[in-house]
């Protein structure tokens, strides 16, 4: 699938301007909402018209993103911009020339989105407090914890969350997901009694779609990102618009300079978390104090 | 905001039962609480003692809790409160604004009767000094007191920070020091401001905290939670009600509550405690009298 257009105001680009190349990791509001900071940033510094997008919401697989990147470097963009570790993974595969600059990934150096031709802003959620606050919900032991391989930031989380359980006596059960249908067939064959979703925008995009498989077991559920409140009781997630605001920070500075060598790679620890009552009264959890009393966001 | 108002509601519905009603007649002590930790943790701790003190005083004792350290300032009289535990900075500005007596302070565990203010950070943060805080966000407690707000203040300042605005990204007030906590755990604040006492309670709950956290700075001891009560309350009461706090370590029941306050007994407390209080606020430049405590 290839959108391709030109975000918001920024209509035509002007004999000096460059063509950015933009590629999400899946059609996630959790990216959408990084963009449109992105694009509405530029538009308060006056930078709209020195932009043109070419925007690609490939589906969330290792082929596609690498499709999208290579449309853009045949498009021949002065620089792309990716969202998530997936798309910035296929980047760095596809593009030794072309300057990269991402957002939205968890941990990058950690996760081996690193290199001479890309920069960007990256974040940290403590895995360690989503395991506390789940903890303060009942009886967790055993967390099952959905990744993708394709996406190496969420392998980072899965590791994370199994350094964070090692002291707790907490097994974490290893769910690694290559396709959208596996989501279901796991879900129903596995055993756990909390789950955490990852970042990955594969699981993202498609969880929703084995909601009623995931409910036939009355587990709470976590994510890492914004997007799924709706079913996750706990999400810490990252602030997207502040990484819209970065990301639009260091591709002015790339406007002003032709190139990505002085953007300094940023990683944010700046996060919301948000706590869905409604659903943990209907699986029957404990409401624990310190989700009414720190959340950001309290569903009720 | 949202959750300065979802704290008060909830509040008022948890006080509404908070009601200990005497066991001889009309006479009744209205006690006020700040929100040193979340609401329910407050009542929860200190619940059993108004029992307690009703009990062996034969007064009845009812408690409430504020939702805003400085709001026990303004509504000590307002609300006709007869007295209240007060921090270490509202304490002090009880005893300029108020016509109240320092009575009692409970001796922690550790048997110290003074407690001191952590300025923490993520272990994973990167952060060992100021310098590294700068374009980072901090978890200030409250403007009325010195262990989460004025000591992390007179940290910064003696280490160059001439603004706080112009150095961190943002800071904002937690209300309470376990939120603060909180707030570095989660990743919500880079720099988080606690007292001693609640980092410890937090820690012995749940001991992987201290596995998270690095501790960057510590403040000059300043004085624990100190009941006090209104100078013109009868004699009588005053006397009683500390005789029996006094005592409380010397019978069961007293100690099974005291250990609930995490405390080992209480002690006399006296005008001179608050000292402290005073320096820090001198070395900030600040006068009680006109010190703006009210987070805006």
């Amino acid at each position: 699938m290839i959108l391709s257009f030109l975000a918001g105001p920024l209509h035509a680009a002007t004999k000096d301007g460059i063509v950015a190349g933009v590629v999400f990791s899946g059609d996630l509001p959790f990216y959408r909402e990084i963009h449109e900071e992105l694009v509405r940033r530029l538009f308060e510094k006056g930078y709209d018209k020195k932009v043109r997008f070419i925007i690609q919401r490939p589906n969330p697989d290792a082929l596609a993103w690498s499709n999208a990147i290579r449309k853009m470097i045949a498009y021949d963009a002065s620089l792309i911009i990716v969202y998530g570790s997936g798309a910035a993974r296929a980047a760095l595969y596809e593009s030794s020339s072309v300057p990269i600059i991402y957002a939205a990934v968890y941990e990058p150096e950690r996760s081996g989105i690193k290199g001479s031709n890309i920069r960007g802003v990256g974040y940290r959620i403590p895995v360690s407090s989503i395991i506390r606050y789940l903890r303060k919900t009942g009886d967790i032991k055993k967390i099952g914890v959905l990744y993708s391989d394709a996406e190496p930031s969420t392998k980072t989380q899965y590791d994370d969350v199994k350094a964070a359980c090692e002291s707790l006596s907490i097994d974490v059960v290893k769910i690694p997901i290559k396709r959208p249908s596996e989501i279901g067939m796991r879900l129903r064959l596995m055993s756990y009694d909390s789950l955490l979703l990852t970042s990955s925008a594969l699981i993202n995009k498609y969880f929703p779609d084995y909601i009623l498989v995931f409910r036939k077991k009355p587990v709470p559920l976590a994510a890492i990102i914004t997007g799924l409140e709706e079913y996750s009781v706990i999400t810490l997630s990252t602030d997207p618009r502040k990484q819209g605001d970065i990301l639009a920070r260091n591709l002015i500075q790339f406007i002003n300079n032709g190139d990505i060598s002085g953007i300094e790679n940023t990683e944010l620890l700046k996060n919301s978390l948000t706590f869905n009552m409604r659903l943990a009264i209907d699986l029957g959890l404990d409401i624990p104090v310190e989700l009414l009393t720190e959340s950001d966001r309290v569903i009720k | 905001m949202k959750r300065l108002v979802v704290l008060t509601v909830l509040g008022c519905l948890l006080l509404s039962s908070q009601s200990v009603k005497a066991a001889s007649g009309d006479k009744e002590l209205l006690i006020g609480l700040i929100p040193e930790q979340n609401i329910f943790k407050q009542i929860e701790r200190y619940k059993p003692l108004a029992i307690y003190l009703s009990k062996r005083t034969g007064i009845g004792v009812r408690l409430t809790i504020l939702s805003r350290y400085g709001d026990i300032i303004d509504r000590f009289v307002q609300r006709g409160l007869d007295g209240a535990f007060f921090g270490d900075l509202t304490g002090a500005l009880a005893i300029e604004k108020l016509d109240i007596e320092p009575l009692v302070r409970p001796e922690n565990l550790d048997g110290s009767t003074s407690s001191y203010g952590y300025i923490i950070v993520r272990k994973d943060s990167g952060i060992r000094s100021v310098a590294d805080m700068k374009g980072k966000v901090v978890a200030f407690v409250d403007r009325a007191t010195v262990t989460g707000y004025l000591f992390p203040l007179a940290y910064f300042r003696s280490r160059g920070v001439k603004s706080l605005e112009g150095f961190f990204s943002e800071y904002y007030f937690t209300g309470s020091h376990d939120s603060s906590v909180y707030a570095v755990l989660d990743g919500r604040a880079d720099i988080g401001c606690v007292k001693n006492t609640i980092y410890n309670n937090l820690v012995s709950r749940d001991p992987t905290i201290r596995e998270e956290l690095r501790i960057i700075a510590k403040s000059p001891l300043m004085p624990e939670s100190t009941l006090c009560l209104r100078r013109d309350l009868p004699e009588e009461v005053k006397k009683s009600v500390k005789e029996v706090l006094l005592a409380m370590d010397r019978d069961s029941e007293g100690r099974k509550i005291l250990a609930r306050l995490q405390a080992k007994r209480f002690v006399e407390a006296s005008v001179e405690d608050f000292r402290p209080v005073y320096e820090m606020l001198e070395t900030l430049g600040e006068d009680i009298e006109t010190y703006q405590y009210r987070v805006r």
